[in-house]
Parts: C-alpha cells; structure tokens; sequence
C-alpha cells in the first residue's frame, strides 16, 4: 500500500529511546479510561436526579488549554497536547474505529495529524489492516499508540 | 501638559459640563497625564448616558438582566465579582459607567486590566461609543488571548441531548451550545455548558436545594467530545445538534462574553433558571434582537430552547448522533437470535471472538457480530460489570478479530433519524371533552402544564416515558355536585423501559394527587392517592410494548373508614404505536385495600389516541371498574391542544 502523507509527523526522527528511561505516572493513558468513575453512584434517586442539573462536582469548569497531560509524550509528531487530550479521552473509539475501518473518531485523528487531503480511505485502510500493530496489548499507552499509528501510516 | 489637558477638556465638552471638568481636572493637577483620559472617560460616560446605551438590549443580555417581579431590571447573576459597580445587579446604567470607567485604569499588569477580564463588555461599548484606543492605557491579555485562540470561534451549535428514559428527572434532556472552528471535526470543538455544582449524595437533599436555588450553577467550557462520551456512550442519549446561522462576528461575541461568566456563580434551579434559561442569555448576547430570554414561559424545558431558536428561525441544520445504546438496538435488530446470542456470550467471555471467522455465515454477519460484541462489552464495562483489565484485553481480542474482516459495506448501519424534538407537540395541554359516566352525561376541562403523557403522540418524545405536572380535570355533570375536580395529579412519572437479552432496566411509576373514587359504599369521593410500583417490561413480537408492574397504593379521605388506607396492587398494559397518527395504551390493574378500609378494585381500561397534527389529537378513552363488586364505567372522548 502506497505511503500516507502526515503533516505532524516530526521530518527528524527521533528515536524512542529519548522518552524510554522516563518514570511517567501512565494511570489513565491507556484502554479503559472512563471519564464517568468518578461518577456519584451510590443513591438510585441521586443518579435519577443527576441528570437534571448535569452536575460537575467541583469547578474544573473551563478546560480550555487543557495543559499538559500526564501521559508520555509521542515521539513521532510534534509536540500536540490536544491530540494527545483527544486520544486520551477517546482511545476506546479510535481503537473501535481503526477496527472498523471507519468512524468519527478516526477522522478526527486523522485531521490532527495532518492527513493529506485525499488520502484519508488509504490512511483508515492501513490502519485497519495493521490494527494489531498499533494496539499491542492491552497495556498500551497514547504515546505508543500514536507512533505505532504513525509508523504503519508512513510505511 | 496641563495646559494642553484643559484645552482639550473645553473642546470636547458641552458647556454646561465645563465647571465640572475644570473642578475634576484640577483635583487631579499631580497627574496630568491621567487627568487627560478621565476628560475623555467623562465624555465618553455623558455620550453613553445621552444615548441612553444602558437600556440597549445588547447591554442588558451581557449583564442577562431580567425583569424583577416589581417590574425593574436585576440581573440573573448573583456573584459580585460579575458587577463592576455596587448597584450593578440592579442599575444597569450604573454599572455600564462602571464598566467603562474601569477601562481607563491603567494597569499595565498581563491579564490584570478589566479589558482582560470582561471582553464582550469592551467590545460592545468600543463600539456603541467608538472609543478612540489611542486614549486607553495599554492592556496586556496572554491567557484570554491564548485560550480564546485556541478555540477559535466561527460558527455555533446548539446541542439537545435528549431526556434519559429510565431517569425521570432527565427525560426534559438538556441543552448546550457548540463552538466551532475551523477543524472538520466537531469532535475537538468546544461546548459550553450550564450546570449546577454539587457535591451531595443524598437524592432528597439534592432535589430541595436545585428545586429551591441552592445549587450554585456555573457556565463550562471543554472538549465536545467529552460531552458526546457522557450523553452518547455513557448515559445511552441520542443528540440532535442545531446549527444556527449565528455570523463569526456574532460567535465571537458569545466566546467573549463567555470568558466574562467563567468561575461566575449564580443560582441554579431546576424549573426556570436552569440550564435552558441560562443558554439562551449566550445566543441573545451574539444577536440581541433576538430577546429569547423575554418571551420564555414560566418553566423553562430543554425543548423550550429548541423551539425558540427554530421560531427564532436561526437555525440552518438539524444533525442527529445516535447514542451506543441506539446503535446496539440497531445492530440487534439486523441479526437472528442464534447470532445475537454469539455476541452476547463473547461480551461474558464465554465464547471465543476468534472462533468467529470461522463460523459457517457471510462476511457482514461475522462484522455485525463483532460490532455488536464490541459495543456490548463497552457498556458492560461502564456498568462496572466487568474490571478495567478484563475488559482491555476483551476489547482488543474483539476489535483485533474485526479488523481482519474489513470495512462494513456502505449503509450497512442506515438507520432513519427519528422524529426531531422540535417535531413533537407542545407541552403544555388543554383538553376540552365529553362522556359518559355510569350512564350520565358530564362535559370535561382538563389541563396540563407540562409535559408529556403515554397516551400523547410519541413524536420527538421517549416512547414509554410519562411526565406529568399538575394535571388537572374538572367535570360538569354525571356528580352530586354540578361542578367537581374529577382528578389533579401533583406529579404523575411512568417509565416503561422494555428489557431484552442486552439491556435490562426495570420500569416503574409514581403518582400522588386527588382523584374521585368510588368507595365501599358506592359512592364517590375525593381521596388524596400515593401510588408507586416497579416491574419489568418487554417488547412483543406481535407489536407493543408489555408491562408488569408490582405496586402500593395509599389512599386518605374522610370517607374512607379509618381516613387513611393501603394495600398492594398490579398493574399490567401494553403501549404501542399502530400508525404514525395512531396510538393504543391498554391497561389493567387491581389494588386491595386490607389496611384501613375493606375496599378492593380492579379496573380495565383502553386509550386511544389519534393524532390530528403536531399540536392537535383525540383522545378515546374507556374504562370499566368493580369497586367490591360495584360497577363504574366512564367513556370519554376529548380533544387536546397542545402549545
């Protein structure tokens, strides 16, 4: 399959060995990070009732720049918090949709790494013919997944 | 300096105010430079008040003044820290002085200047008043200007995620607004929010202080895709999203004022000044001519907002995003039970994934299969039934399989987008009917201020989902007395969720108000009715919606033998919609009446509902009833008018 153009790839590679030796807190960088545990669930009535305010606890209210994420960093593209932010919050659909092939989640990724116009069909099918290679385990983490995403893309 | 200040004090000045500039210029001789901006502040405070700016709508939506119940302006903010004057909740030409003069303090501190700090106020009263910039001290603003950058405002959405069947409270749905960029992707836009802070976890707390004010909402700011997890993936609510011709100039705006309300508390209450009300403050402050805020009703619903942008006619687009749960059913419903059952074991772990491929069936039953194991596997996990661990390696063991098969075929998952929210009828209701009851003629008044009953049209609503307030019957006729309330329901909720091989909620109802009954003696009386019950229900292959429902039903009337009585009952029913226009509600229950009286019922009854046009129907509604053996038997034909 013919190599797909991304805009953010890093034109200098850099070796993964940079961020190897890095002792990150990866909690919630991986598969299963669920944006409802912290969830009030305790009372049927409360849970009935929640939805009506729609309540935050506590003010995080405007995650504008959402700084800096906790998670290990990419190596292969540039320096990109909300496409880390995004994969963060979404790594359970964007896996689904490499899976499929096709989906929202995957159009979105493909935008933020600068997909070359055109060539989204071939990007989606690489990525689904090589889903095992971006997901390694169920231990994978954003970092990996987007590099592992970045190789078979440009491969 | 001086000299060059008072020259340009007298030029600028209307006569009549010389004096007094003179007197302010001169008091503040030690400060020359700055007595120059306070002449130009004072002439810009004079323009203002001689345009009368104050009493603009564009003014008074950023301020989101509201009318007070003696008539005056009061601002529907609380927080101080908003108001610039004192008397700035209640005097909106004070405040605008405020404002403005707050402009011309120099404070050459990055993000300490009010410019910083309330950019949509700035931006209008530049305008109103074409401020010259070259009089005003320099303002740095880098954390406004970077996160106001990043979001990059071009056009708006307004976003109804719709109510939550099995959660009463949440079956009004809610609102909130999008900003869009340039991206293609919506995902990574941003959506604005209005909802209360609470920290509570007991329900009945929690429902006095947000019917009573005491939660204190704020406006939020974060990812779309944060809040399409929560609706769609998380709580299973389909979405529609409106996009409204607002211009970039406009959106701008909104994103401005926006920042002005953020960390900005007010009171949260769950009727009016909720998430709703409050939304519409931001589209008004985009395009003031608007004045939704003015024409909202007493409650203010989610569906509400809708209608008012629609009426509005600002809006170019309606989108719907189904929820997983809309998916799952979709998919379920485009397989056979054996394959179901396939996908339903891998999601229990107790079939292989991998065993799939090699299943005697076409490629796109394998997928439909796998998408439909993934999806279920995902809502076990959310439902905590599985670990974080088990379900990872799940996950990927499924998708890993999918990925093998390829993309689905085109459309495979097509599914028309149901009646628009906007689509459904109003949800206020009068009724006007007649009928017959044991054997006599009787006319009926019903009215219900809000919202939805089961027998009304389901388009834009919850199928099997009842809300009802206050709903009130008054009949003339067929009594002892010539006019009588027959019933008036404080509050009447029915959520009828039907359960299959996937998803398994319980339905349930709570009712409490008056209601004329006949008694052990065979006549009828008032009675004040708590009725509540719980069971299941299930979609019928032959149509309709089954439901069994255990309940409790107590009952207090001075007629009844020892004025309060209680005891178990059943109900048992179906709903179905026949036709488009054609609705059937059947139903049967009976309640023993043991504690406190030696009374027992059972009671059939059947609706029929026929829907005229979005805001018109029918109604036929018969009933048949032994009170110990007694019989009552009521048929009642009325028209609705919703609004």
């Amino acid at each position: 399959m013919k190599k797909v153009l991304l805009g953010m790839v890093l034109t200098l590679a850099i070796t993964g060995s940079a961020f190897a030796g890095q002792a990150r807190n990866n909690t919630g960088c991986g598969l299963g990070t669920l944006l409802w545990e912290n969830k009030a669930d305790n009372s049927v009535l409360l849970q009935v009732l929640q939805a009506t305010t729609n309540g935050t606890s506590g003010n995080q209210t405007f995650g504008i720049t959402s700084g800096t994420s906790n998670c290990q960093q990419p190596s292969k593209v540039v320096q990109n918090e909300k496409l880390i932010n995004f994969v963060q919050a979404n790594m359970d659909n964007l896996a689904q949709d490499i899976a499929m092939g096709k989906g929202e989640s995957l159009d979105t990724f493909a935008e933020m790494l600068g997909v070359a116009p055109g060539q989204n069909a071939a990007f989606n099918a690489k990525l689904q013919a090589n889903f095992a290679k971006i997901f390694t385990s169920e231990n994978v983490v954003i970092a990996e997944v987007i590099d592992n995403a970045v190789t078979v893309a440009s491969n | 300096m001086m000299l060059n200040a008072l020259k340009r004090i007298k030029i600028l000045c209307d006569p009549d105010y010389v004096t007094l500039a003179l007197a302010v210029s001169l008091s503040l001789v030690p400060f020359p430079a700055f007595s120059q901006q306070t002449g130009y502040v004072e002439d810009l405070a004079r323009k203002a008040a001689d345009l009368r700016l104050h009493e603009e709508r564009g003014w008074k939506a950023l301020l989101h003044y509201g009318k007070s119940i003696r008539g005056e302006d009061r601002s529907k903010i609380d927080d101080k820290r908003f108001f610039l004057s004192p008397h700035g909740r209640t005097d909106p030409q004070a405040e605008l002085e405020a404002t403005l003069r707050s402009f011309f303090l120099a404070d050459s501190k990055d993000g300490q200047s009010s410019i910083c700090r309330f950019p949509a106020r700035y931006a209008w009263l530049t305008e109103h008043l074409t401020i010259d910039q070259a009089e005003l001290p320099a303002a740095s603003c880098s954390e406004r200007d970077k996160s106001l950058g990043a979001i990059d405002a071009k056009s708006a959405v307004l976003v109804f995620p719709v109510g939550h069947i099995n959660s009463p409270a949440s079956m009004f749905g809610h609102t909130l607004i999008r900003i869009d960029g340039s991206s293609k992707s919506n995902l990574i836009s941003y959506a604005v929010n209005y909802s209360a802070a609470n920290t509570d976890s007991n329900g009945l707390q929690y429902a006095w202080k947000g019917l009573t004010g005491m939660y204190k909402g704020y406006y939020s700011l974060m990812p779309y895709y944060d809040k399409v997890r929560e609706y769609n993936d998380l709580e299973h609510r389909d979405m529609w999203e409106y996009s409204l011709n607002l211009t970039t100039p406009e959106v701008e705006r909104m994103l401005n004022h926006i920042w002005e309300l953020q960390n900005i508390e007010s009171s949260y209450y769950f009727l009016d000044e909720n998430c709703s009300y409050n939304l519409m403050f931001l589209i008004e402050v985009a395009r003031p001519e608007l004045q939704l805020t003015n024409k909202a009703g007493f409650f203010v619903l989610p569906t509400d907002t809708v209608r008012s942008v629609m009426d509005a006619g600002i809006v170019e687009e309606v989108k719907y995003r189904p929820s997983q749960g809309t998916r799952i059913r979709n998919i379920i419903s485009l397989l056979d039970p054996d394959a179901r059952k396939i996908a339903y074991d891998i999601s229990f772990l107790e079939y292989d994934p991998a065993k799939v491929k090699e299943l005697p069936l076409a490629t796109v039953e394998k997928i439909k299969i796998l998408d439909l194991a993934t999806g279920f596997v995902q809502f076990r996990f959310s439902r905590k039934e599985i670990d974080k661990n088990t379900y990872s390696r799940l996950y990927l063991k499924v998708l890993s399989e999918r990925s093998n098969l390829g993309p689905a075929p085109n459309g495979l998952y097509h599914n028309d987008d149901p009646a628009r929210p906007d689509d459904g009828h109003g949800t206020t209701r009068i009724s006007l009917g007649s009928g017959v009851h044991r054997g006599k003629l009787f006319g009926e008044l019903n009215i219900r201020p809000e919202f939805h009953a089961l027998l009304d049209p389901d388009q834009g609503y919850l199928p099997g989902a009842q809300i009802k307030f206050m709903d009130t019957a008054v009949r003339f006729g067929a009594g002892s007395e010539p006019v009588y309330l027959k019933s008036l329901h404080l509050i009447d909720i029915v959520s009828i969720a039907p359960r299959d091989t996937f998803f398994k909620p319980v339905s349930w109802k709570v009712n409490t108000g008056f209601d004329r009954e006949m008694m052990s003696n065979g006549d009828e009386y008032l009675i004040y009715r708590l009725n509540t019950g719980g069971g299941f229900s299930y979609r019928s292959p032959f149509g309709g919606i089954w439901y069994a429902l255990g309940e409790m039903d107590i009952n207090a009337g001075s007629k009844i033998r020892s004025r309060v009585a209680g005891g178990p009952g059943f109900s048992i029913g179906s709903t179905e919609q026949l036709t488009p226009d054609l609705k059937l509600l059947l139903n049967a229950g009976g309640y023993w009446y043991g504690l406190g009286d030696d009374r027992h019922s059972l009671k059939a009854s059947l609706g029929l509902n026929f829907r005229v046009s979005r805001n018109n129907s029918l109604n036929l509604e018969s009933s048949q009833e032994y009170v110990n053996s007694r019989s009552v038997s009521d048929v009642l034909l009325r028209w609705n008018y919703y609004y």
